[in-house]
């Protein structure tokens, strides 16, 4: 700027204080957005579902701790790796298949039930989130996944399925009450002794079936049963055909 | 106490220059510019350095060459400080030379 052109001296400061506003701004929001980074990737870091990223060749860039743990290795061990490495062997049929889909753009993104095969050899029940990158946005990732474990619950449903199958195949007569008295489910052995389907003792009360002493007797079981108690009656069962027996 | 007109732009800046006379000259192009000039005038270093440490500033305006003290000079204390402010030179030769000595300092203009 030369001292006998002043002429140029205003819109030179005014350039000047809108472009140092300008790199100020943007310094700002490079900072927030490097702090927002940070910020997910401890939350991602700790989160305790596993989360992963994988590239164009299926390999894994990323991996959380979470994951690590499900499956056993460590995160240098599986780096590099595609996700044939952890999928049980007889899921990976079906799995490619919704990956490959997905890749050609006819998903964003699909839930899975599947097997993982641990580094121990022990086999996890998971349920996977993919979603494309895409959707994402990335450009250098092609799939995330998030991973549940759903190997306690498998278990858990497991036992319940059992529980269920025993009580079931029961040849005493079980029959579920709420507090009110309503029957919510009973099992095969009730429905043959009493002459009504499930369907039919579902929507009828302990009063219809149970008629000796069970008007007087209720209030008092309820109040037992409500305190965790175990409690043994009598009572005279009244079955479809208008018979009766005596239960215990 | 300078009176601020509520039609003008305030601007503090620190004006490095020896002459009186040139920073009023400034003062008025800035004024008839639509700015309000705050400016405070040093002419060596260390003036520079407790200008910078003494308040907030929106602007350096510098001769490019002082007896006692060199645009450049001015613009590499400044990158040391950590300031970050535009710098403009206003100097009374302005050759190719001089031009892009002043960029590559850091000045803006």
């Amino acid at each position: 700027m030369l001292k006998d052109r002043l002429v140029r001296l205003v819109p030179a400061v005014k350039q000047a204080l809108q472009k140092d506003a300008e790199r100020k701004a943007y310094r700002v929001m490079e900072e927030a957005l490097r702090e927002n980074q940070s910020d997910f990737r401890k939350l991602v870091e700790g989160a305790p579902l596993g989360i992963v990223l994988l590239d164009a060749q299926l390999r894994y860039t990323k991996v959380n701790q979470a994951f690590c743990r499900m499956v056993g290795y460590r995160e240098d061990e599986l780096i590099g790796q595609t996700y044939k490495l952890v999928t049980h062997p007889d899921d990976l049929a079906q799995n490619m298949a919704l990956v490959g889909d997905m890749l050609n753009h006819q998903q964003t993104g699909y839930q899975l039930q599947k097997r993982y095969v641990r580094k121990d050899g022990r086999t996890i029940w998971v349920t996977e989130h993919p979603v494309s990158g895409a959707l994402l946005k990335s450009r250098c990732h092609v799939l995330a996944a998030f991973v549940v474990d759903m190997t306690e619950r498998k278990e858990a449903e497991a036992q319940l399925r059992l529980s269920k199958l025993s009580i079931d195949q029961a040849g005493e007569a079980i029959l579920w009450f709420d507090l009110s008295a309503w029957i919510i489910d009973v099992n095969e052995a009730a429905c043959v002794m009493l002459g009504y389907s499930k369907d039919e003792l579902c929507r009828m009360a302990v009063h219809d079936i149970m008629v000796s002493a069970m008007p007087d007797l209720w209030p008092a079981l309820r109040s037992s049963l409500k305190q965790g108690e175990t409690v043994r009656f009598e009572a005279i069962n009244r079955t479809k055909d208008a018979g009766s027996f005596l239960s215990m | 106490m300078i009176k601020k007109s509520p039609t003008l732009q305030g601007l503090r800046y620190v004006h490095i220059e020896e002459s009186e006379a040139e920073v009023a000259r400034i003062q008025q192009a800035l004024r008839a510019g639509g700015y309000e000039p705050q400016p405070l005038s040093v002419q060596t270093a260390d003036e520079l350095a407790a200008a910078i440490e003494q308040a907030e500033w929106d602007l350096i305006l510098t001769d490019w060459t002082l007896p006692t003290i060199t645009a450049k000079a001015a613009l590499v204390q400044l990158a040391d400080r950590g300031v970050d402010l535009p710098v403009i030179v206003v100097s009374k030769v302005a050759g190719e030379e001089v031009i892009i000595d002043a960029l590559k300092a850091g000045a803006h203009d």
